[in-house]
């Protein structure tokens, strides 16, 4: 490795080794930009949910709409999320309920019976379709969610979907 | 005087072989350890991102985009350093495609105009926690450009990867490495330090 040629405008002590002082000075470096910009203090959750997708099998649901309906109980707004996949597509409706939980409503078509399984950081909560492809999950956390979906009753056939992580 | 017990959670050896062990066990196919190298790294990365003039928002993206990418690559990254070379390289290649595509969104008449929101904060003057954070902020604000973000982004990571941190944001040989680098030695000599004057960082 070649050496740099010395330059008068070096600063003095760029070649030596570092010692205790420089360790000090950067670890006061990482304190002061923490306090000035730090991350959200959400994002390495976020992350860490983002990579713990099921197996490479899993297909991944597209986030196809998004949107507010005006609910029938007078200023309600009701969210409505709809994903869509290669053999399905999945619509929820989501509420909040009085005490601050969430109620999602869940459309599957075509028609068919899945299971469906909710999971937030921790918790798991699970459902099942019925025959007209309907569930309801009615007390979900708000936060960031996803739903993943196994096809039962075909001998043979186990089809795994699930959709992006969002957030209720 | 030695460092805080904090600061070595977050840098130094034991946060280096926590990073080792975690990477070695993560190619093996363990998510939770791949969850610890998340943990460890995203500040890191963070600045990188908001360094290269990211918004918070654009920032967070880019930041779970390269982690998303890391599970395909892990499997030819056989050590700390390479993998903190192939995060700083792929954030900042993400944060550099994000910014050409806002500017490609730009009609040439708004140009001028600052559209980003919370765009990084600018070194300018303020006052932070106490009169030494106050002070060292000044002085990085006196840096370089180039020096100031890679002193940014070093000080989040631990000093066997300076080399290959170096190498991902092409700083000029001598920037930092091995020795302690025309950039730190420069900061040095700005905070006014020497080794007998025992500067100490204060908790």
């Amino acid at each position: 490795m070649a050496v740099a040629a010395v330059n008068a405008a070096d600063p003095p002590g760029w070649n030596d080794p570092p010692d205790e002082l420089d360790e000090q000075i950067l670890y006061g470096v990482s304190e002061v930009w923490s306090e000035v910009d730090p991350p959200p203090a959400f994002l390495v959750d976020q992350v860490r949910f983002a990579l713990d997708v099921e197996d490479a099998d899993t297909e991944m649901l597209q986030l196809l709409e998004a949107g507010q309906l005006v609910g029938t109980r007078g200023n309600d707004q009701t969210r409505r999320i709809t994903f869509g996949g290669d053999e399905v597509t999945v619509m929820i409706g989501i509420e909040s309920n009085v005490d601050g939980t969430l109620r999602l409503d869940g459309w599957l078509a075509p028609a068919g019976c899945y299971d469906v399984e909710f999971r937030a950081s921790d918790v798991v909560t699970t459902t099942r379709s019925d025959d007209d492809g309907r569930f309801v999950l009615g007390r979900v956390p708000t936060g960031f969610a996803r739903l993943v979906l196994r096809r039962f009753g075909q001998p043979g056939v186990t089809k795994v979907v699930t959709t992006p992580s969002v957030e209720l | 005087m030695s460092i805080p017990e904090s600061s070595a959670k977050v840098r130094g050896p034991e946060r280096r072989e926590r990073v080792a062990a975690a990477l070695l066990a993560a190619r093996g196919g363990d998510r939770h350890a791949l969850d610890e190298l998340v943990k460890d790294l995203t500040p890191m990365l963070w600045h990188v991102a908001r360094s290269q003039g990211l918004d918070r928002e654009d920032s967070v993206d880019v930041v779970q985009g390269t982690w998303l990418a890391l599970v395909s690559s892990i499997a030819t990254i056989r050590d700390p350093s390479a993998l903190v070379g192939w995060l700083v390289t792929t954030t900042r290649r993400r944060a550099w495609r994000v910014a050409a595509a806002h500017r490609a969104e730009l009609p040439a008449a708004t140009e001028d105009l600052d559209v980003r929101a919370d765009p990084d904060p600018a070194v300018d003057d303020r006052v932070l926690a106490d009169e030494q954070r106050t002070r060292l902020w000044e002085v990085i604000a006196t840096l370089p450009p180039l020096c100031q973000q890679l002193i940014r982004i070093v000080a989040f990571a631990d000093r066997p990867d300076y080399d290959a941190i170096s190498h991902a944001l092409d700083m000029p040989r001598g920037s930092i490495g091995p020795t302690r680098g025309r950039c730190l030695a420069k900061l040095r000599q700005l905070l006014g330090v020497d080794q007998e004057g025992g500067w100490q960082w204060q908790r």
